[in-house]
Formats: structure tokens, C-alpha cells, sequence
């Protein structure tokens, strides 16, 4: 039992979310990721894609059912803890959530700095993720004076540098064209060679067939399917 | 329009082989900084978070040095106002007015009995000419209406006491008033006992008013200092917020937080405090121009520095706790 928890990223055990006062966003969620799996979560606009990747970075809590995610039941943590779960997380938010008092480089750097890496250090990994997105020039621009898929660059690239063991991505290229969508997801699966567990909400299906990974179907807060390989 | 492919940028090719593989296999090798290099984190990164705002920051600023120059202000109005009635309270004027024509052996005979009385605090001897000159000198460029008057002097010679108006004085006063008018040699004395008595009452009701104004005043330096905290965990919540998001540690979020108000504080109180001290000192050379408080001219003192000191250790506590409270309150929201 204790061998197959810890094989497990996530597990949610018959998990429900209501939004207050009555609005319902999952119903009966049971759910089992492995270490190291790469999955799409698919789904129409309101099915319960971005709530499901909130509980599991303890940004909201379940109304019903255990979440344990890294080993970790999330609903017994306390503060501190619960900023220790989210360190090892990588989350792409589907609104970005950059800082707009710091430039594309020390938001990206920003991952880096709250586990309290140096400034010279987290700087110098920054701009080489910077990089790696294709982004280098806007290094000292801010949030505000980038594009909406160049802010969603830096999203991504400020979830992937500090080696998270989960990435979980909300849309990661919802405003990005074909090109840069590719190369976004090139990354993703490097990141998940590497070992990370990464778990994808998307709209894209033809690139979700294209990479032909495990995948769940939402539907109005249930999971109606649940595809080892969509393709076969 | 199509825009041909070629123009795109080559995201892919511009990326490393294998970045991340190389950054993942260096995750352990990350320079973390020690603890004692914190405090020096929190501090930059509260000065930063006070010029990353410079509008909201300039606003709290302003309105704690409102605040703080308003209780400077009122402190140091009330303390003069305070100590110009205590003082007008604590001695009794009492003029003699001799008879005209009188030896000068009689004159100092009297002196010296006055100046054996323990419960008088002066007594000075004002002769004939130095009465006319006085008076020649308050008319200013007036003075010719007095001319040919040196010889027929119309003043006369008087004594001005001054009488201790606290505890047992005010009695004594009436008595010495009630002998003198009996001396040969006094023409008339003219005291304001009664106008003192009012005064002790006056000088009760008016303690009693300035508290009551000083609380209240103190009341809405507090309410605004706490809506200014407030309007700064506003205008930074989602700073705050998107730091939670990503796993800041609470000490990231809240130190430097702490460290920002304080500094704006403690800026807003200097300024203030500041600029309580050139108010006053503009009021000051005004009141002491015009000589409209005659002979009891206040030497107007400014708030005690160790007041000032309270009130700007008090402005950047209260602005800490208060804003420590809003954030707190947003944190467990
Ligand atoms: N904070 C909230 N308060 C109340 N209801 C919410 C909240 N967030 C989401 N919901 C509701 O919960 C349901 C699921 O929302 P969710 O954001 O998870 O959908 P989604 O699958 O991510 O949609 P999209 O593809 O548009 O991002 C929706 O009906 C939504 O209106
Ligand atoms: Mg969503």
C-alpha cells in the first residue's frame, strides 16, 4: 500500500467542489496519476478543467473527498506547508499571474527566488529559460508592455525553473500560434523526460491527438473518459 | 494577409538541446542564501515594493504627514495655550499707585517692607519719570502730544507687585490689598483677583476641552493611518496574492510588506513633524511681531523632542500593526 502511494503523483478519492454559495464544478472525481505520466485534460469551456488543476495545488479545496498529491494530503496542511507543496510545483495559469512590478526576467527568476536561490544565480537560469522560449530580447520588459502569448512565455518559462516535480498547465498555449505552440510543448515533454509529472489542460485537440498521450474527458465536472493513448 | 512562415520566430531552433536536462541535473547545485542574508532581502525588497507604487506610495506618505501635522500641531497649540494661562494664573499683578509729592525715605521704607513678604514674587519701583517714559515710549511716534508734560508730570510713582497665585497666595493677595489701601502714602491699588478666580475656572474647563479634542484628534490620525495601510495592501494584493500562488514563503510576503509600510511611515511622520515645525515657527515670529499678548509675550515652545519621537515611533507602529492586520486578513481570506 505504502509501495503504491508513493508511485503515485496524485490520487483523488471521490473528490466534489461547489463553488460558494451552489455552484457545482466536480462531481465524484477518482482520479490516480503516476510519477512521471504526461496527461491531457480535455474538455468544453466550464467542465472543470482549471478547478481540477487548483485542487491540486491546494489554490482551492475540495467540498468533498481527499486529495493527496506528492503523498501529501492537502487538506490536513497547514499555511506554511501548503506554500512548501506549491514551491514544488510548476503552475502555468491560464491568466499568467505575473508580477507587474518586475520585469520578464525577474518574473521568471521569481520561482527561483522565493526557495531562496541568489539573485546573480536565479538571474543567470532566468535568462537562459528566457531563452529557451524565445524571449531574450524582452528579458527587461514588463508584463504589461508584452503580448498576451509573450506574458504566457514567461508564465511558462517562471513554472519550469526551479525543476518542479509536477507541472500542471491551464491552457499553456492558449494564445500562442502553431510554431511557438510546438515548441512550448517540446518543452513540456523535455520537462517531463526529465522526470516531472505533467498534467495539461487544454482545448486543443489536434495537438492533443497528435501527441497521442493519456488524456480525461471532463463534462460538465465529471470525468466521462479517461484514454490511455486517444489513438490506440 | 499570410505571413509567410519563414518570418515566424524559430522558438525551436533558438532553444538549447537539452536546456532543461541541464538545468534539472543542477537543480541540487543551487546557491541558496543564508540566513543571515535575509534581513538584506526583506529590506531591498521593501524599499522596492515602496518605489514600485511611487502614486500610492506618495499617497500614504501625504496623508500620514496630514495626519502627523495635525496631532504635532494641536499638540503643540494646546501645550502653549496651557502654559500662557498657567502662567497668566500663577501670578497676581497688583499695582500701587503713590501719592504724589512723598519723601523719598517714606517710598523706601515701603519697598523694603514689600520685599520682606515671602508670598511676593516681585516688586518693582516705578518712579514718576520712569512712568512717563514708559508711556511716552508705548505712544510711539504719537509721543509729542506728551511734550511740555516733563514738568508737570501727571503719572504717579507706583509698585508693580507681582503675587504668587497659587495655593494660599490668592488670600494673601486680599490681605496685602486690604493693608496697603490703608498706607499713608498709597493713593490706590488696583488688582485683578476676581479676573484671576475665572481664570482657574477657565484654565479646568479648557484642560478638559483639549483632551477631549486631543482624543479625538488622535482618533482620526488613527483611522486614517489605518485606511492608508490598508489602500497599500490594496494596491498590492495582487503582488501578494500571485506570491501565494507560486509557494512564497509567508515571511516573503509579509517582511518585506512590513518593512514597506514602515518605511512610509516613517517618512510620512518626518514630513510631517517637519512640517508642524515650520507652521509653528511661521506662527511664532507672527505672534511675537505682533505684541498682541503684551506683558505675558509666550515663549512659545515647539513639541518636546521626545514627544516627537513618540509621535513618530507611535505613527510607524501603529502604521506596522495596522497594516500587518490588513494583511493578515487578506492572507486567511
Ligand atoms: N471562483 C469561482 N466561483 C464560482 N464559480 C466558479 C469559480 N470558478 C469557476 N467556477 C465555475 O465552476 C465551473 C468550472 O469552471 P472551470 O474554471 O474549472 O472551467 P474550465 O474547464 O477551466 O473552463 P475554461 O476552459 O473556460 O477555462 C464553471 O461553471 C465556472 O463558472
Ligand atoms: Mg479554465
Amino acid at each position: 500500500m505504502a509501495g503504491a502511494e508513493a508511485r503515485e503523483m496524485i490520487s483523488l478519492a471521490k473528490v466534489e467542489k461547489i463553488y460558494p454559495p451552489s455552484q457545482p464544478a466536480l462531481t465524484g472525481i477518482d482520479l490516480k496519476i503516476a510519477r512521471g505520466e504526461f496527461v491531457f485534460v480535455a474538455g468544453a469551456s466550464g467542465a472543470g478543467k482549471s478547478t481540477l488543476l487548483k485542487l491540486l495545488f491546494a489554490a482551492e479545496d475540495p467540498s468533498r473527498g481527499s486529495v493527496i498529491v506528492n503523498g501529501r494530503n492537502l487538506s490536513s496542511l497547514s499555511r506554511r506547508n501548503v506554500m512548501e507543496h506549491r514551491r514544488r510545483i510548476g503552475v502555468i495559469f491560464q491568466d499568467y499571474k505575473l508580477l507587474r512590478t518586475r520585469t520578464a526576467l525577474e518574473n521568471v527568476a521569481f520561482s527561483l527566488e522565493v526557495c531562496g536561490v541568489r539573485r546573480q544565480e536565479r538571474l543567470k537560469r532566468a535568462f537562459q529559460m528566457l531563452s529557451a522560449v524565445g524571449l531574450k530580447e524582452r528579458a527587461n520588459a514588463y508584463p504589461q508592455t508584452l503580448s498576451g502569448g509573450e506574458q504566457q512565455r514567461v508564465a511558462i518559462a517562471r513554472a519550469l525553473l526551479n525543476t518542479p516535480d509536477l507541472i500542471l498547465a491551464d491552457e499553456p498555449t492558449g494564445n500562442l500560434d502553431p510554431d511557438i505552440s510546438n515548441a512550448i510543448f517540446n518543452l513540456l515533454l523535455e520537462a517531463n523526460r526529465c522526470g516531472a509529472t505533467v498534467i495539461i489542460a487544454s482545448h486543443n485537440l489536434a495537438l492533443i491527438e497528435e501527441l497521442n498521450r493519456r488524456t480525461l474527458v471532463l463534462d460538465h465536472g465529471r470525468i466521462i473518459g479517461d484514454f490511455a493513448r486517444p489513438k490506440g | 494577409m499570410e505571413i509567410p512562415m519563414e518570418k515566424l520566430p524559430e522558438v525551436q531552433s533558438e532553444l538549447p538541446p537539452g536546456i532543461l536536462a541541464e538545468i534539472w541535473r543542477d537543480r541540487s547545485k543551487l546557491e541558496t542564501i543564508k540566513a543571515s542574508e535575509r534581513l538584506r532581502y526583506f529590506v531591498s525588497e521593501g524599499v522596492r515594493s515602496v518605489i514600485a507604487l511611487p502614486i500610492t506610495s506618495a499617497v500614504a506618505i501625504i496623508t500620514i504627514a496630514a495626519s502627523i501635522f495635525l496631532l504635532v500641531g494641536g499638540a503643540a497649540l494646546l501645550a502653549n495655550i496651557d502654559d500662557l494661562i498657567t502662567r497668566a494664573g500663577s501670578t497676581l499683578n497688583v499695582s500701587v499707585y503713590l501719592k504724589d509729592g512723598v519723601p523719598d525715605g517714606e517710598i523706601k521704607a515701603l519697598e523694603t517692607e514689600l520685599k520682606g513678604q515671602k508670598d511676593l514674587q516681585s516688586v518693582e519701583f516705578i518712579s514718576k519719570k520712569a512712568a512717563l517714559a514708559s508711556f511716552r515710549s508705548s505712544l510711539g511716534p504719537r509721543a509729542s502730544v506728551l511734550t511740555g508734560l516733563e514738568d508737570e508730570n501727571p503719572l504717579p510713582a507706583s509698585f508693580e507687585i507681582e503675587v504668587r497665585g497659587e495655593g494660599d497666595g490668592h488670600e494673601a493677595a486680599q490681605a496685602l490689598v486690604a493693608s496697603l489701601r490703608k498706607h499713608l502714602i498709597v493713593a490706590d491699588v488696583v488688582h485683578g483677583s476676581e479676573w484671576l478666580a475665572q481664570l482657574e475656572r477657565g484654565l479646568a474647563v479648557f484642560r478638559f476641552v483639549s483632551s477631549v479634542v486631543a482624543i479625538f484628534v488622535v482618533g482620526i490620525v488613527c483611522f486614517l493611518v489605518f485606511s492608508t495601510t490598508k489602500l497599500i495592501m490594496y494596491a498590492r494584493r495582487d503582488e501578494i496574492e500571485i506570491m501565494q500562488l507560486v509557494g512564497a514563503p509567508t515571511e516573503f510576503v509579509r517582511f518585506p510588506f512590513l518593512i514597506g509600510t514602515a518605511i512610509q511611515g516613517f517618512l510620512g511622520a518626518a514630513l510631517g513633524v517637519v512640517g508642524g515645525y515650520f507652521a509653528f515657527a511661521l506662527v511664532r515670529s507672527y505672534v511675537h511681531g505682533s505684541g498682541a499678548f503684551g506683558a505675558l509675550e509666550p515663549a512659545i515652545t515647539f513639541v518636546s523632542a521626545p514627544t516627537l519621537m513618540l509621535f513618530i515611533i507611535g505613527a510607524v507602529t501603529f502604521a506596522v500593526i495596522s497594516g500587518l492586520t490588513a494583511l493578515q486578513r487578506f492572507m486567511d481570506a
